[in-house]
């Protein structure tokens, strides 16, 4: 018996596999429609870049896979659909585009799209800087980890510093700043775990 | 294989791509930890404005290479919208040249008269005397006007009217201002040489912001 009383903290992109019970949400259907291509992208755009920032980290990559998102979504895709199918598409369109992404660098899953629950990034009260659960998960993380750890992972992926200056403000070597930072990612990784 | 991992890390503290490698599942949970701290920093979820018009401008390209019998008339109007938005967004806080429209007229596949053309411009100020953003009208085969706001306080549906010297009022539509931030562009069948000024309204129709046009 799985014990389902306590909530996983954890964001839906980074479980390994899906929980016990699947609960599928209801969504309220949009009979709204865009007037044109160009109301469907200025939209989504935002929304949609934000969920591929939050899935890859880096501006460059989640501007590459957002591109492609809409360049693969608004060709077949008729804009007589309503709202709310534009935007079931374009999540759908970015778990295939984000899914290829990962297997041609990496070999594997890093981080995945749900199409059920992440088509809330697109929804209309999504606010424009809302890290929502992802952004108190990595706080949540952070905030377990032991000082000189914490410290080291908030200059470099916080505050981007460069590795010599966090070195510099943590009053350490270059080489042993890196060595520092890839033991605090993995005793993040260590934490994230136990944590779900 | 640390080493390339930490390159993986370092790449992504840095704000670049993800670089390629053979990663396992330990490698995997490493670069979900570092993604998720990156993606918690604040402001860094929104794209750029060039980002926005570039993809626009792509858009246009890739739109007006498909054929689409049975959306033809929508699909027309919708890459002439786009590359007329496409520009309006480009030009940002400064007055578009004569010539950056061509381009993205012409990028819209647009045909005109060049001894016709007419560009005339407005700056919108509200009540309160802020500036929150430009209309460009432009006179050819067709007319366009391209809107632009800016205001971080403004959210939600916004009409648009043009009054003419003729004292004629001519609605030209309304269209959705996001977080302080809309485009809007459209073929107009007056004559852009009498537009006078451009007003912004709210659904219950009290004035927004006042535009002037004058000539570019």
């Amino acid at each position: 018996m799985v014990d389902t009383s306590q909530p996983d903290p954890r964001p839906s992109w980074s479980r390994h596999e899906s929980p016990p019970e699947q609960v599928s949400h209801l969504r309220l259907v949009e009979g709204e429609t865009y007037a044109d291509w160009n109301a469907a992208y200025l939209d989504n755009v935002g929304r949609l870049y934000r969920l591929m920032y939050s899935r890859v980290g880096n501006r460059p990559d989640a501007e590459d896979l957002t591109s492609e998102v809409f360049r693969a979504a608004f060709v077949p895709m008729r804009i007589d659909s309503s709202k709310a199918e534009v935007r079931a598409y374009l999540v759908a369109t970015a778990r295939t585009v984000l899914a290829v992404h990962w297997r041609r660098r990496l070999g594997l899953s890093v981080t995945s799209i749900d199409p059920e629950t992440d088509v809330a990034y697109l929804d209309d009260d999504q606010q424009p800087d809302d890290g929502g659960v992802a952004h108190d998960w990595a706080v949540r993380i952070l905030a377990a980890l032991p000082e000189r750890y914490r410290r080291i992972l908030e200059l470099r992926f916080l505050e981007m510093c460069s590795v010599k200056e966090a070195a510099r403000a943590m009053d350490v070597s270059t080489s042993n700043a890196k060595v520092l930072q890839h033991r605090a990612l993995k005793m993040a990784a260590k934490v994230a775990e136990a944590m779900s | 294989m640390r080493r390339r991992l930490s390159a993986c890390a370092d790449a992504l503290a840095s704000d670049r791509g993800t670089p390629s490698f053979d990663a396992d599942e330990s490698d995997a949970e490493v670069l979900r930890i570092a993604i998720a701290i990156r993606a918690a920093r604040p402001g860094d979820g929104q794209p750029s404005n060039d980002f926005v018009a570039r993809l626009q401008q792509q858009l246009v390209r890739d739109l007006d290479g498909v054929h689409r019998p049975a959306n033809a008339r929508v699909s027309r109007r919708a890459r002439l919208a786009m590359g007329a938005a496409a520009m309006a967004a480009v030009m940002g806080g400064a007055l578009a040249a004569t010539a950056g429209v061509e381009y993205s007229l012409a990028a819209a596949g647009v045909t005109h008269s060049s001894q016709n053309q007419l560009l005339r411009v407005g700056t919108f100020e509200s009540a309160q005397g802020r500036t929150i953003g430009q209309i460009v009208a432009y006179r050819g085969h067709p007319s366009w006007v391209f809107m632009s706001i800016r205001d971080g306080v403004m959210n939600g549906t916004v009409g648009c009217q043009i009054h003419l010297s003729n004292g004629h009022t001519a609605p030209t539509g309304i269209f959705v201002v996001n977080n302080g931030r809309g485009e809007w562009a459209r073929t107009v069948s007056f004559d852009v040489g009498a537009f006078r000024n451009a007003t912004l309204t709210s659904p219950q129709g009290a004035t927004l912001a006042t535009a002037t046009f004058t000539r570019a």
